[in-house]
């Protein structure tokens, strides 16, 4: 087996060894208490990899399945503005529920 | 004495005439109508207490046969962990998910779940990490569910805790966000400070601080340290607040970097079924409903 092969396959085993730590992130994002509805978008990016932005549903609920597992930051826009908040990815899924605060022309989030 | 001339009779005397018989007609007929709808009312209340005498000792009949076959039930389970040396350790990691599964609001657990991960380290043992990861679900499903049930009535908060910065952090450990809660007309503070991870075991070591807010006059001040595993399911292990109401800390999620923390208090009613209020909580709810009471017919006045 020649080096390039050897690198090649390392390459795929390891891609595969990341899916199959999938992580799903699943919540409800909430502005004050009432539900933001299909109003926010939310993006995750882990480490160098940024998931495109998804939007929430009419409950305000949202789900996104990641690759990785490990720190991550998700970004939620709402009302044209943006707040981030540090997260966890693992192998199983894990629930982030948001409270979104509007004070002063300023989003803020953290978690419920 | 002379005889007065019949006077004629006018309209009116003509009708008492008549009215007469039927008048006494009237009253039997008042009367038997009065008897009759009587009776019937009364039938029909006794029909609605025999119904409800009836579905009562049905339903008693019912709690009184599945008590009974959960006590057998837990009696042949309970003793294959008691006798020494009984069954090998898939059955044991069975008996467990059984007790589990059917037992896990009326028992703490924990003792069992830790038992049989004594037993898995021992060097001999086979599919280890297959019964560590049975005996990891089940645990997880049965926090899951009474996760679910408490926050029906009560309120959650998640944390992610960084046990890379834990580590760094050394034995000064790390504070979470607080988290306000408001609930049955209390307001408090949850803080929570995990101040040490034990990554073979999965386990935090955490305080968990409960105060009510300075404006307020409740006298909520509580703090306590504990561990947190797999193995510790919020309706029997919590803290006991002094306003009646409860607090957990359970593990949602574990890996060498991080862990997930899902904090949940709620009123002591939804606590395991083993547990008693204390009196003074039930004279405490008894004033306090008492109080509602008073304030409702007040204002009903008012209006």
């Amino acid at each position: 087996m020649n080096a390039r092969k050897l690198v090649l396959m390392i390459a795929v085993l390891s891609l595969a060894g990341s899916l199959a730590s999938a992580g799903e992130i699943f919540g409800k994002i909430v502005e004050g208490a009432a539900s933001v509805g299909e109003g926010a978008s939310l993006g995750v990016k882990c480490g160098a990899k940024a998931y495109p932005a998804i939007k929430t549903d009419k409950s305000g609920s949202y789900r996104m399945v990641l690759a990785e597992s490990g720190k991550c930051s998700m970004t939620v826009t709402y009302k044209q503005l943006s707040a981030s908040v540090d997260i966890a990815s693992y192998d199983d899924p894990v629930q982030v529920d948001l409270v979104l605060e509007l004070k002063d022309g300023k989003l803020a989030a953290r978690r419920k | 004495m002379a005889e007065t001339p019949d006077k004629p009779k006018d309209r009116w005397d003509k009708l008492a005439v008549i009215l007469h018989p039927v008048g006494g007609l009237l009253t039997a007929v008042a009367v038997t109508a009065v008897g009759v709808m009587g009776s019937q009312v009364l039938n029909r209340r006794q029909a609605l207490d025999t119904n409800a005498r009836l579905y009562s000792e049905l339903m008693s009949k019912r709690e009184e046969s599945e008590s009974s076959l959960r006590k057998d039930m837990f009696v042949s389970i309970i003793q294959s962990f008691l006798k020494p040396g009984a069954g090998d350790l898939d059955s044991k990691v069975l008996n467990l998910e059984l007790l589990a599964y059917n037992f896990h609001e009326s028992l703490n657990l924990k003792p069992l779940f830790l038992d049989i991960a004594r037993r898995l380290d021992a060097p001999d043992v086979k599919d280890r990490q297959a019964f560590r990861d049975r005996l990891n679900r089940v645990a997880r499903e049965v926090t899951a569910k009474q996760l679910f049930a408490l926050e029906g009535h009560g309120t959650s908060f998640r944390r992610t805790v960084d046990l890379e910065e834990l580590k760094s952090q050394g034995r000064s450990g790390v504070a979470l966000e607080k988290a306000s809660i408001a609930m049955a007309d209390r307001a408090f503070d949850v803080n929570l400070y995990v101040l040490d991870a034990d990554l073979a075991a999965q386990q935090l070591k955490v305080r968990l601080e409960v105060k009510a807010p300075e404006s307020s006059k409740d006298a909520v001040d509580t703090r306590v340290v504990f561990y947190v595993g797999w193995y510790d399911f919020p309706m029997i292990d919590n803290t006991r607040l002094a306003n009646g109401l409860r607090c957990a800390v359970t593990l949602s999620n574990f890996s060498p970097a991080m862990a997930d923390v899902t904090t949940v208090c709620f009123p002591g009613e939804y606590a395991s079924l083993k547990d008693r209020p204390y009196y003074d909580e039930v004279i405490q709810k008894l004033q306090d409903s008492a109080r509602i009471e008073d304030d409702s017919a007040g204002r009903r006045r008012e209006r």
